[in-house]
């Protein structure tokens, strides 16, 4: 891999909660190389956003960084006090948030929220922000670009809304993208063509991004690289192909059999969603010692009361289990244990 | 908006009818125990007691529509007279209280919410509930104590009229008004802190937050207009709570006022001048009701009329 844009190394995040401080995010370790995208997956609850969160340092009151490093063009953002923090967000490094709905600001036109955020970067003149503006909503296809920089959130669609929260994203250039479930709210169709267009963008400006989500139709769709996430551990980590074709880690396999399956029959498709991971995500509160996963993996022995560490089954592919299902990778050399 | 006229109708027919359901005779009541029989007769005869309740409603009615008030029982001045002269002493009074209200509660309650559970907020909110529960009067006499009898920098009493010089008029009304502007400002810190808190926590002021923008313009740009409706209404609602606080400002303060007014007219029972003040506050009311109304056009773009 060329040098990564960004690089988290051993990033532990807590919340607060009655009994005190939870750790919810544990040793999480990502690379992310420029025009690269790496796919954050796993359940709802497994400490996505409180990620991408710690990595903007925007974590809400009541949950904090233990520990850990968050390298970003040579410096360490976990290590910066705000003001510095504040000249690189926006610039550097950008999100794009879950909810589309309610992150544009009601009572600003969403022309002054995207200059404002150029205007705070960049010696610019107002006209000329506009004039940036107006490319960008180009760029992300919003109809009628002179028009909508006088509008009003409230006179947006949600999908027009998240095209203007990428816009915004996007409007100086950054080197780093977190995008939080950018497309979960949208319909099928108007997520398809925004993930087309992020797609486009990621190449022409050379973003380096992380995109979260739980839709593995979503990862097929655009991923270079994949970590999958469990109870705020990574559990694997490779390139998408291999993650399709031979996912080692039991959480991962399990979550590629319960992705609905077109079985053709006669009369047409049928939805057949195939076995679902048995049990419950663990409570942040109540997660197991050793392996997280234990309590609802088939393959777990006592060995497993002891956490795995992850450990490398081919070149760039990390496995965090004791026994991994090794059958696809037994022909690459070295590979399996 | 639309329900202003029926107010008005409300409130005119509520101040007609306020004297006529009392019990006992009106005209005794208004004349007082002591009165003569003739005395009684004609105060009957000046506010047509003893014609049938229909045409004195009409005539009620007729004389509004005109504009005329009637006449005070106690001096034969007409109402609307009486009214305005001594509108401006009230008016400058209401609005340096407004003024300063607003100056000082707007940057104190977004320092506390800004700061929420830090010094600055505990000691703000302190002050706002020592404000809020001091009665005028009781704030008034500490003022005076302190600024006009000790320090001797403003008059213990009296109103300089606007006549005379903004700068005097305004150096007459400091005391009165910061007096009467204290529970107003408790009020309006309190709002304006929890709007504030309410969308600070808001998911777009985390993507302001993103965007790397300062404090102070996340603050003023994106927050405070976002909570513009909450104050501005309570600025409306505050206006009106402040008309009783007229009253007892002028009276301490000796400013010739509608407040001291109201308060001679209830005094000698000179009812068609409470009549009037009635209204005249009932007016005002309504008008900044509509004001507040509107104005949320000019804050909430998702407004429409
Ligand atoms: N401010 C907070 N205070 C306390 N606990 C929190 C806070 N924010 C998140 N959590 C907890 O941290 C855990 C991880 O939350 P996070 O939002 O990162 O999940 P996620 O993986 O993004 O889930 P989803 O797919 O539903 O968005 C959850 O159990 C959540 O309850
Ligand atoms: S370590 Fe053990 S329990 Fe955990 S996933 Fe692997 S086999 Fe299952
Ligand atoms: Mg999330």
């Amino acid at each position: 891999m060329q040098q990564p844009v960004l690089s988290v190394e051993r990033l532990n995040v807590s919340v607060q909660t009655a009994d005190g401080w939870c750790p919810i995010v544990s040793d999480l370790s990502i690379e992310v190389a420029a025009s690269e995208t790496l796919c954050l997956v796993g359940e709802s609850g497994c400490g996505k956003s409180l990620t991408a969160l710690a990595i903007m340092r925007l974590l809400p009151r009541g949950a904090r960084i233990d520990s850990g490093r968050i390298l970003l063009g040579g410096a360490d953002l976990a290590a910066l006090d705000e003001p510095a923090l504040r000249d690189r967000r926006g610039r550097d490094l950008a999100m794009i948030f879950q909810e589309p709905m309610t992150s544009l600001n009601p009572v600003m036109t969403i022309g002054e929220q995207i200059t404002e955020g150029v205007q705070r970067h960049e010696r610019v003149s107002s006209a000329a922000a506009r004039t940036r503006a107006l490319e960008l909503f180009n760029r992300v296809r919003i109809p009628d670009p002179q028009r909508r920089l006088a509008a009003y959130p409230h006179q947006l669609s949600g999908g027009m809304r998240q095209r203007v929260m990428i816009a915004m994203a996007l409007a100086c250039r950054p080197k780093l993208l977190l995008a939080d479930e950018p497309t979960t709210a949208l319909d099928v169709t108007i997520q398809a063509q925004i993930l087309e267009m992020m797609a486009e963008l990621r190449a022409e400006i050379g973003t380096a991004v992380v995109f979260i989500t739980h839709d593995l139709g979503v990862v097929a769709e655009i991923a270079d690289r994949v970590a999958v996430l469990y109870a705020g551990k990574i559990v694997e980590q490779t390139d998408v192909v291999s993650l399709f074709d031979n996912s080692c880690h039991p959480y991962t396999r399990g979550l590629m059999r319960s992705i609905p399956r077109l079985s053709r029959q006669a009369g047409g498709a049928v939805v057949d969603r195939l076995t679902e991971i048995k049990g419950m995500v663990p409570a942040p509160t109540a997660v197991p010692t050793g392996c997280a996963f234990s309590p609802r993996c088939a393959s777990a022995t006592e060995q497993c009361a002891v956490e795995p560490f992850a450990e490398p089954l081919a070149p760039s592919h990390l496995v965090a289990c004791w026994h991994p299902e090794t059958a696809g990778l037994a022909a690459i050399p070295g590979g399996a244990r | 908006m639309l329900s202003t006229v029926p107010v008005f109708i409300f409130v005119a027919l509520f101040v007609f009818f306020l004297l006529r359901i009392t019990p006992g005779d009106p005209a005794i009541m208004i004349a007082g125990d002591q009165a003569s029989s003739a005395q009684i007769e004609t105060i009957r005869e000046q506010l047509g007691l003893n014609r049938p309740l229909l045409d004195q409603l009409l005539a009620w009615a007729g004389q509004l529509l005109r504009g005329d008030l009637g006449r005070s029982v106690f001096s034969d001045i007409p109402v609307t007279r009486l009214i305005g002269q001594r509108l401006e002493p009230t008016a400058m009074l209401a609005l340096v209280a407004i003024v300063l209200a607003i100056a000082i509660a707007l940057p104190l309650g977004t320092l506390a919410a800004v700061r929420a559970g830090g010094v600055a907020d505990r000691i703000v909110m302190a002050f706002a509930v020592l404000g809020f529960s001091s009665p005028v009067f009781v704030i008034a006499f500490l003022l005076v104590y302190l600024f006009a009898l000790t320090l001797g920098w403003f008059p213990t009493q009296g109103y300089v009229p606007l006549s005379q010089g903004v700068l005097a008029c305004l150096h007459s009304l400091i005391l009165p008004g910061v007096a009467l502007a204290l529970l107003y400002a408790s009020l309006l810190a309190r709002v304006t802190r929890a709007s504030l808190l309410e969308v600070l926590s808001e998911d777009y002021i985390r993507t302001a937050n993103a965007k790397g923008l300062t404090p102070a313009r996340i603050t003023i740009r994106h927050a405070l207009s976002n909570a513009a409706v909450p104050i501005v209404t309570v600025i409306g609602i505050g206006m009106a709570a402040l008309l009783g606080g007229v009253v007892v400002t002028e009276t301490v303060f000796n400013i010739p006022g509608l407040g001291r007014l109201a308060t001679d007219a209830i005094q000698r029972r000179d009812y068609p001048v409470v009549q009037g003040l009635i209204l005249v506050f009932s007016s005002v009311y309504v008008v900044i009701n509509l004001l507040v109304d509107l104005s949320y056009v000019l804050f909430d773009p998702r407004v429409r009329y």
